[in-house]
């Protein structure tokens, strides 16, 4: 996990159930918290981090790859591949962590973007947020829905994007997609995408590949010593 | 509220206000009105949003979508309330198996109305702020039927806002 700074920003990939897209759904649908492994009471939500996604041809090619993923994990359990990659809205981190400053909102104890590489996406980063309702699980239900509201209302966009597997649908709901209350995404300028597309790949990628290698190597090291010692 | 009571058919909410009587169909509400005979303009939005809470509660349980059986019955009960009030169709989000949310949006504050298993939270926002937030069932005292009045009344005066959930639990 490495560390976020406030001035940078994130998106939001918005990944629906096809069926979903005319009926009434809130567009606040798509910011979904999930209860982490560890505790219900921590609240992640996966985000793309800009900085490793500069572009937004990078950001979208992100949200194919997971709505591709999302319908082979469907069809592996025999169902319909009922998900569509409609675009993204973008936050900045700032936002984010301000929301344990929320005074409608005591329950925030900690707000944080952290970067985690999951399933070899290198952009992907996860929105964590702790919450205590003095041990009730059914409070933090209205807690989540005021977190959503605030990030929607921070959000910008959307960057709307049909995935070329998509692109035969005569109505791709992309189209639907709701203007957030930000305005419209901040789009890095030319030159600030070549040069993190070369920073991207030049320098950050090689540490973070040498990172994830390291650690490997060091759990694969754990492992190995536990066998050994047992086997003594 | 008491999703066990969600299954009976017809099923009359509060059969003293309005005189509707809601018929739940395959989940679906509908309304059928026993004081007029003019078509209920809300129904088909209302429809649309049982249809939705279906597709949510009928996906399967480890789908990130699926919201659990008790919370889709609650959330049935509680359009069903709503649309006995007349008050205009919400539009839904979850966030997880254990609630829905009802969202309304005036063009400058949302209205939220969080519904769980058995416990219900309203909250009211603008873009800047959370301005109010109160759950609807505490223990100490249960104010729903009251924020269904005020929210009615809301409608008719004023959309959203001139519904105050602090005046209303005092």
């Amino acid at each position: 996990m490495w560390g976020v700074v406030n001035s940078e920003r994130v998106w939001r990939s918005a990944v629906f159930p096809i069926a979903f897209t005319k009926k009434r759904l809130s567009p606040k649908a798509l910011f979904r918290l999930y209860g982490a492994e560890e505790s219900p009471f921590v609240l992640e939500m996966s985000l793309v981090r800009e900085k490793y996604a500069p572009s937004l041809a990078m950001v979208h090619a992100f949200g194919c790859r997971l709505a591709t993923s999302q319908k082979q994990n469907l069809i592996a359990q025999g169902k319909g591949a009922d998900r569509i990659y409609c675009g993204a809205y973008q936050l900045r981190v700032e936002d984010i962590r301000c929301l344990s400053e929320e005074p409608q909102l005591p329950e925030i104890r900690k707000a944080e973007v952290l970067h985690v590489v999951e399933k070899g996406e290198l952009a992907h980063a996860h929105m964590q947020i702790e919450v205590d309702t003095g041990g009730d699980k059914e409070a933090i239900e209205p807690v989540k829905t005021l977190i959503v509201d605030r990030i929607w209302n921070k959000s910008a966009g959307p960057a709307r994007h049909i995935c070329p597997p998509d692109s035969h649908l005569k109505d791709h709901p992309s189209g639907a997609l709701d203007c957030a209350p930000n305005g419209p995404c901040v789009r890095p300028s030319k030159t600030s995408v070549l040069v993190g597309v070369i920073l991207c790949f030049l320098l950050r990628y090689p540490v973070l590949w040498a990172k994830l290698k390291a650690e490997s190597a060091v759990a694969w090291a754990k492992t190995t010593l536990r066998r050994y010692r047992k086997a003594e | 509220v008491d999703p066990a009571h969600v299954n009976s058919t017809p099923y009359s909410l509060y059969p003293a206000v309005g005189g509707s009587t809601f018929v739940l169909s395959g989940g679906v509400v509908t309304s059928v009105s026993a004081t007029t005979n003019e078509p209920n303009i809300q129904t088909e939005s209302y429809r649309a949003l049982s249809e939705t809470l279906n597709e949510l509660s009928n996906s399967s349980e480890d789908d990130e979508w699926h919201i659990d059986d008790d919370v889709h019955k609650t959330s049935i009960q509680v359009a069903a309330a709503l649309l006995d009030k007349n008050i205009p169709a919400p539009h839904v989000f979850s966030h997880g198996p254990k609630s829905v949310v009802f969202d309304w949006h005036d063009g400058e504050h949302n209205l939220y109305l969080t519904v769980g298993k058995c416990r219900l939270w309203v909250a009211i926002s603008s873009a800047s702020e959370v301005r109010a937030r109160l759950e609807l069932t505490a223990p100490t005292k249960n104010v729903a039927a009251a924020f269904l009045e005020g929210l009615q009344q809301s409608f008719i005066n004023r959309p959203v806002l001139s519904y105050d959930p602090h005046r209303t639990a005092a």
